[in-house]
């Protein structure tokens, strides 16, 4: 068993969004960022994984069983960050701690108190009193402190600083060093994941747009930058969200070589960021938003 | 061992750390049987993703220059000068062809491109 | 389910607090309507005290992190209909408690039940 998670024609239907069969494969060892625009169905997806919504149709296996069927087994297994504080707010860090604990066999006591110190977490401070950033800590030691495989993690830095951000990347890292552990981190900080993802999903409107590593992402894909006149004697149909205007276009395509066979060195081709990769293929080329 | 990873470089980061650590095995100061850090280890320290920093031992494997014992790490091979000049040089004529290539491209001559490579080569 | 409800108890300790004073409050104003009197502030002290976990549950949106905790849904709902049962077990024994120390102290109030 090598898949951490297996996500097959995953469907969910609401009156104004649906997830067109959705399909996810996250292996063992490794960090998916699952990146996407607010309202693409990161969070529906995330929801699903965690069995908190029923699907419609399709198969969500989770270390290889199904994860409605072995609800409770799976969910001893995981470790949850969810992007806003669901903890009951009126209890104190470790009262919260000690609601928790008792629900894991595993609770393991000594890597949480580790965790706490470690985080300079108040355990004693109600966790309505406490920082958004010291909240997510909170969260993670939480998480972290029953020997979960599979961490789960909905927009976890959003809002937070750079500082603690890339603590927390950090902190994924060392995680990873278990090479039976997978980390999948849903969020649209793209940059938090520029650097220590392995596989990058991207999903827009409900359907799955591409999900590979990110070294392949990162290096088949290029910007390209050219007059309008360079355009209209090749085939644009390869580019990915064109943006054209008066003094030229602009832009993303799957294809390097063979941009670089066409266009040769008369167009600039830039590399792309995982952000630059998330724009392009979400924005609507016929979309321009003016100001009045 | 020294490895200093750029992002912003238009080289991939792969290949930026197989060449670094081709660099110190030819150089010899990385030698022979000397145990490499682990690929999730390397990955962690130099804050890139575990998939990379595999690629790179991967492919330091398939060209000799390290061994990997399932289960015990990866050690510097011995390698092989010979073998080595001989990757060189056929690395050599894969550039070369894409020089070509490219001097074809802008209609450059033979001539022209041999004095090019003449003046480069006396002039470094 | 133990933990469960003990967690709805240690959320409302500012409510359970305030619980102490309706009891006593209750207690004054509804001794005049007979053992009836008792039946309406058992009713009134849990219906406080559900609810009041139903709010917070509620307000923190908690409900996320209970279904993605390794317990049954049907553990999270039967807690609460047993927690029902211990509020009310709660408010009797307090009355009566204060009932015991009315009599106790001699204090001029008429209490029926």
């Amino acid at each position: 068993m090598n898949n951490m998670m297996e996500i097959t024609n995953l469907s969910k239907s609401f009156k104004d969004f649906s997830l067109k069969g959705v399909n996810i494969t996250l292996e063992k060892g490794y960090i998916m960022g699952f990146i996407g625009p607010n309202g693409s169905g990161k969070s529906t997806t995330i929801k699903l994984i965690m069995n908190l919504i029923k699907k419609d149709s399709g198969e969500i296996k989770i270390f290889g069983i199904d994860n409605e069927s072995n609800n409770i087994s799976i969910k001893e297994r995981i470790g949850f960050v969810y992007n806003e504080n669901h903890f009951y707010e009126e209890l104190t860090v470790k009262e919260m701690k000690e609601v928790i604990s008792p629900f894991y066999c595993r609770w393991d006591e000594r890597i949480f108190n580790k965790y706490a110190k470690d985080f300079e977490l108040p355990i004693n401070k109600e966790i309505k009193h406490l920082s958004k950033g010291m909240k997510m800590k909170f969260s993670l030691a939480i998480a972290l402190s029953h020997h979960a495989e599979l961490l789960i993690m909905d927009e976890p830095t959003s809002g937070l600083d750079p500082l603690i951000r890339s603590e927390l990347l950090e902190i994924l890292q060392s995680l990873l060093q278990d090479e039976n552990k997978s980390i999948f981190f849903s969020t649209h900080i793209t940059s938090d994941l520029d650097k220590i993802a392995d596989f990058i999903t991207l999903i827009n409107n409900g359907e799955i747009i591409l999900s590979k590593t990110k070294d392949e992402l990162l290096e088949e894909h290029c910007i390209v930058k050219g007059s309008k006149k360079q355009l209209t004697t090749n085939d644009p149909l390869n580019f990915i969200g064109l943006k054209q205007n008066d003094f030229g276009f602009e832009a993303l395509c799957k294809d390097k070589k063979e941009v670089i066979k066409q266009y040769g060195n008369s167009v600039i081709i830039e590399k792309p960021t995982l952000e630059d990769i998330m724009v392009f293929y979400t924005r609507r080329s016929d979309h321009h938003v003016s100001s009045y | 061992m020294n490895i200093i990873i750029s992002n912003s470089a238009d080289e991939p980061i792969y290949l930026q750390l197989v060449n670094q650590l081709k660099e110190q095995i030819i150089k010899g100061e990385l030698v022979e049987s000397q145990p490499l850090p682990s690929i999730r280890n390397l990955a962690k320290g130099l804050k890139i993703s575990v998939i990379t920093t595999k690629r790179a031992y991967d492919e330091l494997e398939n060209e000799g220059f390290i061994v990997t014992v399932a289960g015990k790490g990866s050690y510097v091979a011995a390698i092989n000068k010979d073998m080595f000049r001989e990757t060189k040089v056929k690395m050599i004529e894969e550039k070369m062809i894409e020089a070509i290539d490219t001097a074809k491209l802008v209609g450059l001559t033979l001539e022209e491109l041999q004095d090019m490579v003449k003046i480069i080569y006396e002039g470094w | 389910m133990y933990h469960l409800i003990k967690k709805d108890i240690l959320m409302q300790k500012r409510a359970l607090k305030l619980s102490v004073l309706l009891i006593i409050f209750f207690t004054i104003t509804l001794s005049n309507i007979g053992p009836a009197g008792l039946t309406v502030g058992v009713l009134a002290i849990t219906y406080q005290l559900v609810l009041g976990a139903s709010a917070l549950e509620d307000k923190n949106n908690s409900d996320i992190i209970l279904i993605s905790l390794p317990v049954k849904r049907a553990t999270i709902v039967l807690s609460k209909y047993v927690s029902i049962y211990i509020y009310a077990a709660y408010a009797a024994i307090g009355f009566y408690l204060i009932y015991f120390i009315v009599n106790l102290l001699n204090l001029p109030l008429d209490i029926p039940f």
